[in-house]
């Protein structure tokens, strides 16, 4: 269908098609709205692209994307160091920033261990996160408590388990978010895994 | 459960069809070829949320065609509203195909969900072959029967094989190279979850044992003793089975693992675990698998079937459905006499066979004599209904 059109815009098309869930209907769709604006505002949008690509790196303590490094999170001076919410990636990370419930600091894992997908501890961040545990930029160990903020998946519990095996015994509290039901959720309408979790990390009331 | 109406789209060798149920019995009539184990296959999708033949769902689309749907409407028993179930196959654009199963509608979030809607005991032919087959065979039967008793069986089976393709893949990519920590953990994931299959699967058997020796003992004319074992490498498994007894499976089978974690990683494999194990069959004492002849394997298989037929009744609080592909031809006639004296008049009963005739197949023609008994006619992928009453002579 793509081959029917003139060549840069065969090329936009497909340029859109290779995003995560664009299909070749919204991929066209993409392309005719970017070929209506201005010059200017394409201008900015491709610019906005190649910046963001050339400047953001990954901060040397807590792994997030960032400009900077330290990046934003670590370097403020309001977030207590004595927490470490530890997330799979940015994504998530943001997602647990925005609820603004959490001030202490991150560490971004870069992945679950998955050896169907080729993914090992050593292929994570987690030597980096044990190195923050142990020592801070000070030399003292300030950090009191790890959340693991990671998906109730297997590999998301495999991982859990990897690291709780290895902070454990560093004496520092280890605890993971709870799974439950999504708030104004009907039980009648949670499948059994989600209710079953939910029961599992049941609170005292 | 009775089904009143099963629509077919593109499924296997049906184009469109549409067909309206008898409350009793449902009778498919026709040649080997002809599509009658599918229009089966296609209830027994809906009743488990997968066929019990295919391993892909791409096998159940029309040769050619890039869709199918089935979709059927029940009624349970003492509810006023209908229910409909239904499954939808489509590739999308780059040709994968996604399936979708629907409850009233509404899209269903994952297969589980669908479990326990439309209970049914089935026997297909191929299940004649459970005790010559694999252990894997009977591993698959006893597994789909604990699902329909408990459905939560289905997640236990699929939690364990994930965890299981992980560490396989582990092994197999890193086998003596692989850390000692790594391995632990999947070992731990697999001893928690592989605990909760063989308890689940333990109960289910524990609960079947009584009602199916006494069920064998009356077919075979109170001649022959049944009994039977689990057999797993935990040596704790079976004697939980044994002597019904609550023991720690988890800590036995970390032991276990733990025992032979070097020997996997040498080996690269996973060798441990309840995806080895196997049920034994013995009558008077004497494995069925190896000394059995072919009639005690058939009554066995039927004794088992009944059993779960009788077992499901009761637990869930809606009676099943009963799926018999062409099994009456395999059975003689005083075995084929007991099974049709045996099916509660409340049960939904869908049968295919070659011939109705009254001297080739005299039960079945006489059962299907006695009335509330729909006749549908197969050839080619095409399905005509006839409603009579009486057999065709
Ligand atoms: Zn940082």
């Amino acid at each position: 269908m793509v081959s029917t059109y003139t060549q840069p815009l065969a090329r936009l098309i497909e340029a859109f098609q290779t995003l995560p869930g664009i299909g070749p209907k919204s991929a066209q769709r993409l392309a005719f709205h970017m070929l209506k604006q201005s010059s200017h505002d394409i201008k900015n949008f491709s610019d906005a692209l190649l910046d963001a690509k050339e400047k953001i790196g990954e901060c040397a303590q807590c792994f997030n994307l960032s400009g900077q490094s330290p990046c934003e999170l670590c370097a403020n001076p309001n977030r207590s160091p004595k927490t470490i919410g530890v997330v799979i990636d940015a994504q998530d990370l943001f997602a647990l920033e925005r609820t603004g419930e959490f001030s202490g600091q991150y560490h971004v894992l870069h992945g679950l261990i998955s050896p169907m997908e080729g993914i090992g501890p050593e292929d994570l961040k987690i030597r980096e996160l044990l190195a923050r545990l142990t020592t801070d930029s000070e030399g003292r160990n300030r950090v009191e408590e790890v959340i693991l903020a990671l998906p109730p998946s297997i590999e998301g519990d495999t991982t859990s388990l990897y690291l709780s095996k290895l902070i454990k015994p560093l004496g520092i509290k280890l605890t993971r978010i709870a799974f439950g039901l999504p708030v104004g959720g009907d039980l009648e309408y949670a499948d059994n895994m989600t209710i079953a979790r939910a029961l599992d990390g049941r609170q005292e009331f | 459960m009775r089904i009143r109406s099963l629509a077919l789209r593109h499924y296997r060798n049906y184009h469109e069809q549409e067909l309206t149920f008898s409350a009793g019995k449902n009778i498919i009539l026709g040649q080997n070829g002809q599509g009658k184990t599918n229009l089966l296959e296609a209830l027994y999708l809906l009743s488990h949320s997968r066929s019990h033949r295919a391993s892909l769902d791409r096998e159940l689309l029309m040769a050619g065609s890039d869709y199918a749907a089935v979709s059927l409407v029940m009624m349970p028993h003492g509810y006023l509203a209908d229910i409909r179930l239904d499954v939808q196959m489509k590739r999308d654009t780059a040709g994968r195909l996604k399936t979708v199963f629907k409850l009233n509608g509404t899209p269903l979030k994952n297969r589980s969900q669908l479990l326990g809607h439309l209970p049914s005991v089935s026997f297909f032919n191929t299940d004649l072959a459970l005790l010559r087959g694999t252990p894997s065979d009977r591993r698959r039967w006893l597994d789909a029967a604990v699902t329909q008793y408990d459905k939560r069986h289905f997640t236990y089976v699929a939690e364990y094989e994930k965890i299981r393709k992980q560490k396989s893949r582990l092994l197999k990519e890193q086998g003596m190279a692989c850390t000692p920590a790594h391995l632990a953990v999947w070992n731990e994931q697999l001893a928690r979850a592989g605990a909760r299959l063989l308890q689940s699967r333990l109960s289910y058997l524990c609960f079947l044992y009584d009602p199916s020796v006494v069920r064998y003992l009356e077919l075979s004319g109170q001649q022959e003793a049944l009994n039977f074992s689990y057999q797993s490498q935990l040596e704790e498994a079976n004697k939980a089975f044994k002597s019904r007894v609550d023991i720690d499976l988890e800590q036995a089978y970390m032991a276990l693992l733990n025992h032979r974690i070097n020997e996997e990683r040498q080996r690269g494999v996973c060798l441990v675990g309840p995806h080895r194990d196997d049920i034994r069959f013995y009558l008077n004492g004497l494995e069925v698998c190896a000394y059995g002849s072919q009639g005690q394997q058939r009554t066995l298989v039927l004794a088992l079937k009944l059993t779960e037929l009788e077992l499901l009744s009761q637990t869930s609080g809606e009676p099943p459905i009963l799926i018999l592909d062409d099994v009456m031809a395999e059975l003689d006639p005083e075995r084929q006499q007991y099974l049709i004296d045996h099916i509660p008049p409340e049960i939904q009963v869908f049968l295919t066979t070659t011939h109705l005739d009254a001297q080739l197949n005299p039960v079945v023609a006489r059962y299907v004599g006695e009335g509330n008994s729909t006749i549908f006619k197969v050839s080619a992928g095409q399905i005509q209904a006839q409603p009579e009453k009486r057999c065709i002579r």
